[in-house]
């Protein structure tokens, strides 16, 4: 059996999928020719796969919230970049709020999708050390978020819809964040998207953290994907909160409710979109095409509504969200 | 044990406390007591009840009906233990939640951390909670502080029949809920209504830290939107006052991450409609409630020295780095160019009434 030498190969899989790994290894070596082209071979590589989907089935099947929040973690996980590559026709990335600077965690742009013109903005996160210290962990600054509020904005003159891919851990909250408005941008975001008389559909990609995500997340639909999170709170956060024990964070993933799953149950997401069999990483492709396909799906739908009957009926959507008891009035 | 009984039993306050007697204490009789009397903690029965008359001298509808404070720590006859941790291990602000809404007993301690004076309560009254010394602007209940700002009598309210639901099915929200409704003799952190401003319609709202940290769940979110659909509806200007260190409530999950979306669509529609709309910004002002409604104001206001800022002090205990208090205070983000006006509680009330005009005398409003 394969063994955990490389530890770098090691932090590219999550614990739980291990098994999967193993089989993966041990099919890679065989492919490339690692060991001697025996009369077996092909047979070894059939009973390998055969091996290696009743593990998905096995691993992917029945994954409990904490799970599914380190697979929205992924760090091989396809994030907003590898979409916009994988679904658009053509993309160009425009750069920079025209009032203070340019934030790397934060992109947006003009892209083409099954051949008609959208606006697409979304967080960024960085594939390795270096770039994930340039895109700030994903964690959106004002700048950030009021360069996707001028590209949305450009976006309803251009009468283009917006796709938004939202993937932070939450919103920068550091000193010079804090100092340019946070907060005001994020408010500001979330009122210019609830006013914009285009289609917008936001997805949720893989964290959909608190006022971070929000600040992008006001849509005509809100797709997830499935083991995507959307979240007030992480639940590292939670569990220090609730029971001030920041090791009972799977216990936290589970009471919190901040699955797809649960976003659907509670009405705050429209539709779940299925991942590949061993989660979106493991198929970027397949992913990227199943994605589009109900984006493109969406848009249709939402074509055929005139622009003040989609504010009207995005605002209802949001009015409606919520859940109290009204007593009677003695 | 004494000690801290004329402080109004709170641990932490004996930490830095220099009890001194009043003035008028200080000579004859009483002046040679004083000691003793500090040292048996007799003060604690001579608490006056809040039944003086308000400092404003302002009592609109139903702000007498506040129970007394002395009730308001205590559920079923105890002390609250939730709130009873230990000074340090959380923000005081948590830990004052309900025990500092209103000071108890003859003195109470400015709860500024540099200032620490000890204060004689009328003295407090008269300057409407604000320390004569440092300028410190004391936490206010929400019906307090309707009380110093509308007119007398002009205030009725809206959706006091909210209640919130626990559609997450949290262990301890209801009874949270519950302690805090006895607490706090509200239904929820917020209270919204019609009322008058120097004889100035206004839609009004206000979130009450006492209750929840004024934390926004569905009920708050939803009345916040009605309040402001009503003010588009009537044409009157809307005020909203927040005093929300909670932000977003975690005990309704994403549901209440959708409030902020909620509230920000109905300021777009006051936007649209070009209602007038001033936000008021208290201690504290933080997190969901500062990124959502709170900080879209027309004309953004905030009390002297409130703590306002994006993420509280836990979020940043939780990720290892610190946030310097300075940052997340009216002044710092005045500095920024985050808020038009820091005025002090007692010109409150009169910067709203000019701002009030001048909105009348705009063809989008009518009385």
């Amino acid at each position: 059996m394969p063994t955990l030498t490389n530890k770098f190969v090691a932090s590219r899989w999550l614990p739980f999928e291990w098994p999967l790994m193993e089989v993966e290894e041990e099919l890679h070596a065989l492919r490339t020719g690692g060991a001697d082209a025996s009369p077996d071979l092909a047979a070894r590589v059939q009973a390998l796969e055969a091996r290696r989907q009743e593990l998905l089935q096995e691993i992917y099947s029945d994954l409990t919230a904490y799970q599914k929040v380190q697979l929205a973690r992924h760090p091989r996980r396809p994030y907003a970049l590898d979409y916009a590559r994988l679904m658009f026709d053509d993309f160009v990335e425009l750069h920079g709020d025209r009032r203070f600077g340019d934030d790397k965690a934060m992109i947006a742009g003009l892209a083409t999708l099954a051949g008609r013109a959208v606006a697409v903005v979304g967080h960024q996160k960085g594939r390795d050390v270096s770039e994930r210290k340039e895109r700030n962990f994903a964690q959106g600054r004002p700048e950030g978020y009021r360069k996707a509020q001028r590209v949305m904005q450009m976006a309803e003159r251009l009468r283009m819809p917006v796709i938004s891919l939202v993937d932070t851990p939450a919103a920068d909250c550091l000193t010079e964040a804090e100092s340019r408005g946070i907060s005001e941008a994020i408010a500001e975001g979330q009122m210019v998207m609830s006013q914009l008389r285009t289609p917008i559909l936001v997805t949720i990609l893989g964290e959909g953290g608190s006022g971070g995500a929000i600040g992008i997340g006001v849509g005509d639909r809100i797709l997830m994907l499935e083991y995507a999170i959307y979240s007030v709170i992480p639940p590292e956060g939670y569990a220090s909160i609730v029971w001030r024990d920041p090791s009972r964070v799977a216990e936290a993933a589970e009471a919190a409710r901040i699955t797809a799953r649960d976003a659907l149950a509670l009405g705050v997401v429209d539709e779940v979109v299925p991942e590949p069999p061993g989660g979106a990483h493991a198929d970027p492709e397949g992913m990227a095409a199943a994605l589009k396909a109900r984006l493109c799906h969406h848009l249709a739908e939402l074509d055929a509504v005139p622009p003040d009957e989609l504010v009207d009926q995005r605002y209802a959507k949001f009015r409606a969200m919520g859940v109290y008891e009204e007593l009677a009035i003695p | 044990m004494g000690f801290q009984h004329a402080l109004g039993g709170h641990r932490w306050l004996s930490r830095r406390a220099t009890l001194r007697a009043p003035a008028e204490y200080r000579d004859g009789l009483w002046g040679s007591l004083w000691p003793w009397v500090r040292a048996r903690g007799i003060l604690t029965g001579v608490s006056p009840s809040f039944a003086v008359p308000h400092p404003s001298g302002i009592i609109p509808t139903r702000v007498l009906t506040l129970p007394s404070r002395s009730s308001r720590p205590t559920v079923d006859g105890k002390r609250d233990e939730s709130m009873a941790v230990e000074p340090g291990l959380l923000p005081r602000s948590e830990y004052r939640e309900i025990a500092d809404r209103i000071p108890d007993g003859l003195y109470t301690k400015c709860d500024s951390p540099d200032c620490g004076e000890l204060l004689y309560r009328k003295d407090l009254e008269k300057s409407l909670w604000v320390c004569p010394k440092c300028g410190r602007h004391f936490r206010l209940g929400a019906r307090d502080r309707l009380a110093l700002l509308l007119d007398e009598g002009s205030f009725s309210e809206f959706g006091a029949n909210l209640i919130s639901c626990n559609p997450l099915g949290m262990p301890d929200y209801d009874s949270k809920l519950a302690r805090y409704r006895k607490a706090t003799g509200e239904n929820e952190a917020v209270i919204t209504g019609l009322a008058a401003i120097g004889g100035h319609p206004v839609v009004v709202g206000i979130t009450d830290p006492a209750f929840l940290m004024g934390s926004m769940g569905s009920v708050v979110g939803e009345k916040i939107a009605r309040a402001m659909e009503r003010a588009i509806e009537l044409r009157h200007p809307c005020l909203m006052i927040s005093g929300s260190g909670g932000g977003a409530r975690m005990f309704e999950g994403i549901l209440s991450l959708m409030q902020m979306a909620k509230t920000c669509a109905a300021v777009g529609r006051m936007q649209k409609a070009g209602i007038f709309y001033i936000t008021v910004l208290t201690d504290p002002t933080m997190a969901g409630v500062y990124a959502s409604w709170a900080s879209l104001g027309d004309v953004v206001i905030a009390e002297p020295g409130a703590m306002i800022g994006f993420a509280g002090q836990r979020v940043y205990a939780n990720t290892g780095s610190g946030m310097d208090p300075r940052i997340q205070t009216s002044e710092h983000q005045h500095a920024c160019g985050l808020l038009d006006l820091i005025v002090p509680r007692a010109q409150l009330r009169s910067t709203l009434e000019r701002l009030l005009a001048i909105a009348y005398a705009s063809p989008t409003h009518r009385k």
